[in-house]
């Protein structure tokens, strides 16, 4: 009766966590059989957690996953019993996906069950009530087409998902076809995790597939990924990007890997807002709004149409959005989402945690997670560079002490964050690190000022002019210049293929997402045995020390370490030289 | 013919069965000697106070053909038969039980029956069955009701586990200054907070465990009455899961807690039901014919209940409703992990647990157990992973050191700055806390891990308050200046002394201590640090079981090799709890036989252990003749152990248990 198999790398707990032994001989196997229906929820070194939720469960039933095959996944690894109740649980969340149906009818968009009773109880509640034009018979309600993203919000927040089955608008045909050798002449192929997620996006073109996030390392090849569907979709297609540096590099790799011409791509920013068959507009320009900032609330739920340019959602006849960092989704693109949800929609990140805590919304309106993999698992098979990440200690400037001793919370960090003493750090890592291309990182305008004056380096900031940005990013990019000071500007989406170590010197309180997105910056693979470094200076017993720990945590759970040295613990180089010592790190 | 000649042809293990029956304690030497075993019990069956404790716990078909007996006075086996309308050899079963309980004897055969005079003091209080028919008044009341089973009802066992949850409550004890209240109970509030940790999150479970806890002897109070965790708490939870729930089920059936016959709340009650124990003990013995696969229905097994036990249900002071009564105490058999169960709440249908046929079926041993670890996982997030068979001994430890989860998997711990922080002001020390986590870590502890726990440390105490007229002691002036700078802070300070040290009023010394923590210091107050548990360095080292737990005592649960005979206490074994003690004590009383006591002492006394002869056992106190042949008073509550000496001889004076220099009022047993 009771069965106990050491041996086995799951623990199966009642709570609907699924913990995972990464050392474990069955891990891979393991993983394969439950990665399709529970979400993985941290991945650290040694345990990985997952979590059954009725999401991840629908979202298995979609992909065509049934209850024994989930079962036998569970009972074939558990180290313990697993708990009955969990699986009565599972089995009662499978049976529910599909006993709703949206389903198109001619011109009529209809939410279908063969239960009546179930529609009944839809109809009962007001806020779904209110989103139905009609009943159709017994067995079906009509649905208003605008509707279409409300109902299924709505009906899945009352534990019902809705089988959508009324398929997607084809879009305007726009032929494109992957080269197998990139414009600047070299090889090209998608990466077997790569061609993994597209399937998982597009399951067939069935309306089952084509809609969902896409969750991978930064330098793992999202912009790939994202270029790759819009070959399998064939259709015009909006990209929504971050900023215009990156809508540049979108459209760069666009041209560099599809036979797609110039003219075809356009970009819609605050410089320039031209059309084409692909479209990259920036998150800025479409939350432009008419008379300014107004209440926030406001914005979130009333007058869309003051927001003049989310008309672009609809200016064309898109088959395919594309979000870039989805995590960063702004509000009223989430509201204008709702209203397309006949358009395919592919969300991509590197780390589905937002700062907000609107991780559903993006479940709800962009679509499931349909593909995640562990950071070191792609770092491992050597496809994103090697990371060390080291946390440097400094000790408080004295001259500061009393002033941060004496200070509110706010102001101890930026006084901690931009202590002086780290200077002396990063003399002596520019010093370790001088053949090799480095960012220096940080939040504070003027502390990274000082260190570009310091170290004669050139600055990148939000006042920074896009064309400047651009030239510094090519020089950086040719090893014309050396180091880079960047401020938070540069946390997403900016290709610097060649930077391999960067010294965080401060950042946005204990942002996780940050932290992550920052070392994001380094991990495209250099070559074989060519680390990158991440450093975080931080000062020692302070709030700076505090938050550090804080944001670190993103990169931990991924299976990141993090060696803690002192500033005195960094070895001098000349005496390196001189005596041969291992450099750290 | 005498009670003793009919007591003369019974064999010696029915003397004993009759002696465990009528709850009669023997001596070693009446337990081996066949003709004292037979004098003491015929002693002890002439007194008629006895009858009325051995009728209430008469099953149905005892109490039935006892009272036809006792209006039917020349009935035999025969007529008994007639009036059950049931063969003769059940009704010979039934006889054969009555003479057990000595209350009826065969004069030559059943057909004659011997009713003592002690016995027929009974007639009083014995009812005829009710709904009983006039011809056959017995009829259907000698067969015991059939247990209607349910196959194919889905029955969960507990999450977690008993012990597991003993080891949570333990290790906020020991992390928390928790203070009882004047009763010398424990505060609601501090319930509330240790009842949010435990696996199950029913009303009521809480005051269960603490019942428990407190019935198995592993809580104490401080002189200022701050609960603490005894030292035999260790031990205990370092034993093996199936002697772990061998005693708190001995404990439970024994136990003065949460009593599931209540008309009220049980959590509330504080009126035991004598007839509880009995009804506890009765329900064990139908849990152990239960098997791991078939769920049975509550609504039989009450049936039963009442049929084993008939009149405890027809008490004044209890629930006199035995399906009620039997699910509460299904639920308890859940708790305690013994049985699966539909409902957590109400269960309507149970069956049998691995664990529960560990302990209750005496020839599966430990058959169907998950064998328990003493590693636990450490990762670089700082977050601890307890595997669901991590010993609780480790468990226990581990969350002394670990902070609360919100959310997140069972058994995974943060470990952070205020976790630590905590352990240390409990007086851990960071060397102590970094050992225990490299060596419990099958994954060893990592850099950032490591230093964390040192920042902790190294910031730990930095400012102490001394309770000399309150001094606020800071290690270096800087940071003395850095305190007068903040306008929260220094609210609260009173006169500088040195450049180190200021004065602080006693009614600042809560809000300062608040501020000093709310602005990220890591003050100590002085006078809240005591000696606590040290952390283990070895997971290979676990501390030995002690010898009570080998075998539990009266235990009608399977024992241990070394385990005591039913009805008979062994020598050298340490009793710990007020009412095992008290027990003990009578028992001494009773049989002439010496005790040693650990008793922690009072105004005129120093702690000590010392080998007494009791005179009077009372609630509160006892009268006993020490060695040198003076009669003392000993509070019972202060008496920490206790145990039987071989006999009346002076024994040599044994070791203290613990430094004798420690503060002989510094623990109190908690009520």
């Amino acid at each position: 009766m009771s069965s106990y198999n050491p041996q086995n790398p799951l623990i199966v707990q009642s709570d609907r966590t699924l913990l995972l032994e990464v050392e474990n001989p069955f891990y891979e196997e393991c993983r394969e059989a439950i990665a399709g229906f529970a979400e993985l929820e941290k991945s650290p070194e040694h345990i990985h957690t997952y979590r059954v939720t009725p999401l991840s469960l629908w979202n298995a039933r979609a992909a065509g996953m049934d209850f024994p095959e989930m079962e036998e996944g569970l009972r074939r690894f558990s180290k313990f019993e697993v708990p009955q109740s969990l699986l009565a649980d599972i089995r009662d969340l499978v049976a529910r996906y599909g006993r709703l149906k949206l389903v198109r009818e001619g011109d009529r968009l209809l939410l279908q069950s063969e239960d009546p009773a179930l529609l009944a109880e839809v109809m009962a509640q007001r806020k779904a009530r209110i989103l139905f034009r009609e009943q159709v018979g017994s067995h079906a309600l009509e649905v208003p087409l605008l509707n279409r993203g409300r109902v299924k919000q709505a009906l899945l927040k009352l534990g019902w998902p809705v089988e959508d089955l009324a398929g997607y608008t084809q879009g305007d045909a726009m032929p494109v076809q992957l080269r197998e050798e990139s414009l600047r002449g070299r090889a090209f192929g998608l990466r077997h995790y790569q061609v993994e997620a597209v399937d998982n996006f597009w399951v067939g073109g069935t309306e089952r597939g084509g809609s969902g996030v896409l969750v991978l390392p930064c330098g793992a090849g999202k912009t790939v990924i994202g270029i790759a569907a819009m070959a399998r979709a064939q259709t015009q297609t909006l990209i929504l990007v971050t900023g215009i540096t990156a809508a540049r590099q979108w459209r760069d790799e666009i041209l560099d890997k599809t036979d797609l011409p110039p003219e075809a791509i356009a970009e819609y920013s605050g410089e320039d807002k031209s059309m084409a068959p692909v479209t990259i507009a920036t998150y800025q320009v479409l939350t432009y709004r008419k008379g300014g900032k107004k209440d926030k609330k406001a914005a979130d739920e009333e007058d869309l149409k003051n927001f003049p340019h989310l008309e672009l959602f609809n200016a064309q006849n898109w088959g395919l959005i594309i979000y870039d960092e989805v995590h960063l989704l702004p509000a009223p693109v989430f509201r204008m989402t709702a209203e397309i949800q006949a358009r395919r929609r592919l969300g991509l990140t590197a780390t589905l945690v937002r700062e907000d805590g609107r991780e559903d919304d993006v479940f709800s309106l962009i679509g499931p997670k349909k593909y995640d993999v562990p950071w070191r698992v792609l770092e491992k098979q050597g496809w994103i560079a090697e990371a060390m990440c080291t946390e440097i200690r400094v000790p408080m400037d004295p001259e500061k002490r009393m002033d941060y001793a004496v200070s509110e919370r706010r102001e101890k960090y930026r006084i901690a964050s931009t202590n002086a003493v780290k200077y002396y750090t990063i003399d002596r890592l520019l010093q370790r690190h001088r053949a090799d291309n480095v960012l220096i990182i940080g939040q504070y305008l003027e502390q990274l000022e000082e260190i570009s004056k310091r170290y004669d380096a050139p600055i990148i900031t939000g006042k920074t002019p896009n064309r400047e940005r651009e030239k510094l990013y090519a020089a950086f990019k040719t090893g014309e210049i050396k180091v880079l000071v960047v401020s938070k500007v540069a946390n997403f989406a900016i290709d610097l293929p060649d930077a391999n170590v960067a010294i965080q010197v401060s950042g946005t309180f204990g942002s996780r997402q940050e932290e992550a997105q920052r070392l994001g910056r380094i991990l495209r693979p250099k070559g074989p045995e060519v680390p990158a470094h991440f450093y975080s200076i931080v000062t020692r017993d302070t709030v700076d020390q505090d938050f550090g720990v804080h944001r670190q945590l993103f990169l931990t759970e991924q299976g990141y370490r993090y060696e803690i040295l002192d500033q005195d613990d960094l070895v001098d180089e000349n005496e390196v030289e001189a005596t041969g010592a291992r450099l750290i790190g | 013919m005498k009670l003793i000649d009919y007591l003369g042809d019974f064999s010696i293990e029915d003397l004993r069965e009759m002696a465990r029956r009528r709850g009669v304690r023997v001596s070693q030497d009446a337990r081996v000697g066949r003709q004292t075993l037979l004098r003491t019990l015929a002693g002890a069956l002439e007194q008629y106070g006895s009858v009325y404790s051995s009728v209430i716990r008469l099953n149905q078909a005892e109490a039935a053909v006892l009272w036809y007996l006792l209006h039917h006075k020349r009935a035999g086996q025969s007529a008994i038969a007639q009036a059950a309308t049931a063969e003769a050899a059940v009704v010979r079963g039934v006889l054969e039980s009555l003479r057990l309980w000595g209350l009826v004897f065969p004069e030559g055969d059943w057909e004659h029956i011997h009713i003592p005079p002690g016995t027929q003091a009974a007639t009083g209080y014995v009812a005829a069955p009710k709904g009983s028919e006039p011809d056959t008044p017995l009829a259907g009341f000698v067969v015991p009701p059939e247990l209607q089973t349910a196959p194919g009802v889905r029955c969960d066992p507990r999450p977690g586990t008993l012990s597991g949850d003993f080891a949570e409550a333990l290790s906020r004890i020991a992390r928390t200054r928790m203070k009882l209240t004047q009763a010398r109970r424990i505060n609601r509030r501090d319930l509330r907070n240790i009842e949010a940790a435990l696996a199950i999150p029913l009303e009521g479970y809480g005051d269960f465990v603490y019942s428990l806890l407190v019935e198995a002897g592993f809580l104490l109070a401080s002189g200022e009455n701050i609960l603490t965790v005894a030292e035999t708490a260790e031990p205990w939870l370092a034993a093996p899961e199936r002697t772990r729930a061998l005693t708190y089920t001995e404990g439970w059936k024994q136990g003065h807690g949460y009593p599931e016959s209540a008309s009220g709340d049980p959590a509330e009650a504080s009126y035991l039901p004598p007839q509880l124990g009995d009804q506890r003990a009765r329900m064990l013995e139908i849990a152990a014919e239960l098997d791991l696969e078939t769920p049975v229905v509550v609504g039989s097994v009450a049936a039963r209940l009442a049929w084993m036990v008939p009149m405890a249900f027809q008490q004044w002071n209890g629930n006199r409703d035995p399906s009620f009564v039997a699910a509460r105490l299904a639920r308890s058999l859940y708790w305690l992990g013994l049985v699966a169960v539909d409902d957590p709440d109400a269960p309507r249908h149970f069956r049998l647990t691995p664990l529960g046929r560990a302990v209750l079926i005496p020839d599966t041993a430990g058959e169907g157990l998950v064998p328990e670890e003493h590693c636990f996982f450490l990762q670089p997030n700082a977050e601890v992973f307890a595997p669901p068979n991590l010993s609780p001994w480790v468990l226990f430890h581990l969350r002394r050191l670990t902070g609360e989860k919100k959310g997140g998997p069972a058994g995974m711990y943060p470990l952070n700055a205020e976790s630590v922080r905590r352990a240390l002001d409990s007086g851990l020390t960071v060397t102590q806390v970094a050992t225990f986590l490299e060596r419990f870590s099958r994954t060893g502890l990592p850099a950032n891990v490591k230093a964390m726990v040192e920042t902790a440390g190294r910031q730990h105490g930095r400012i102490r308050l001394v309770p000399t007229e309150w001094v606020l002691v800071t290690d270096q002036p800087e940071l003395m200046d850095e305190l007068r700078n903040l306008k929260t802070i220094v609210a609260q300070m009173g006169e500088p002394l040195t450049e180190r040290t200021a004065l602080v009023a006693d009614a600042a010394i809560t809000p300062l201590m608040r501020q000093l923590r709310t602005r990220g210091y890591a003050p100590i107050n002085q006078a809240e640090v005591g000696d606590t548990l040290p952390l283990p360095a070895d997971p290979e080292k676990a501390p030995p079981p002690p010898a009570e737990l080998v075998g539990s005592r009266n235990s009608t649960l399977t024992a241990g090799p070394e385990g005591a005979e039913d009805g008979v206490v062994p020598e050298n074994v340490k009793v710990t709890g007020r009412r095992q003690i008290r027990e003990l004590l009578e028992l001494a009383l009773e049989v002439g036989l010496s005790i040693e006591i650990d008793y922690l002492g009072d105004a005129q006394r120093k702690r000590a252990t010392e080998v007494v002869y009791p005179v009077y056992v009372g609630p509160q106190e006892v009268i006993a003749e020490t060695e040198d042949g003076e009669e003392r008073t000993y509070r019972l509550a202060a008496i920490l152990w206790a145990r039987l000496v071989q006999d009346s001889e002076p024994v040599a004076e044994s070791e203290p248990e613990s430094d004798p220099e420690s503060d002989p009022e510094s623990v109190k047993e908690v009520e």
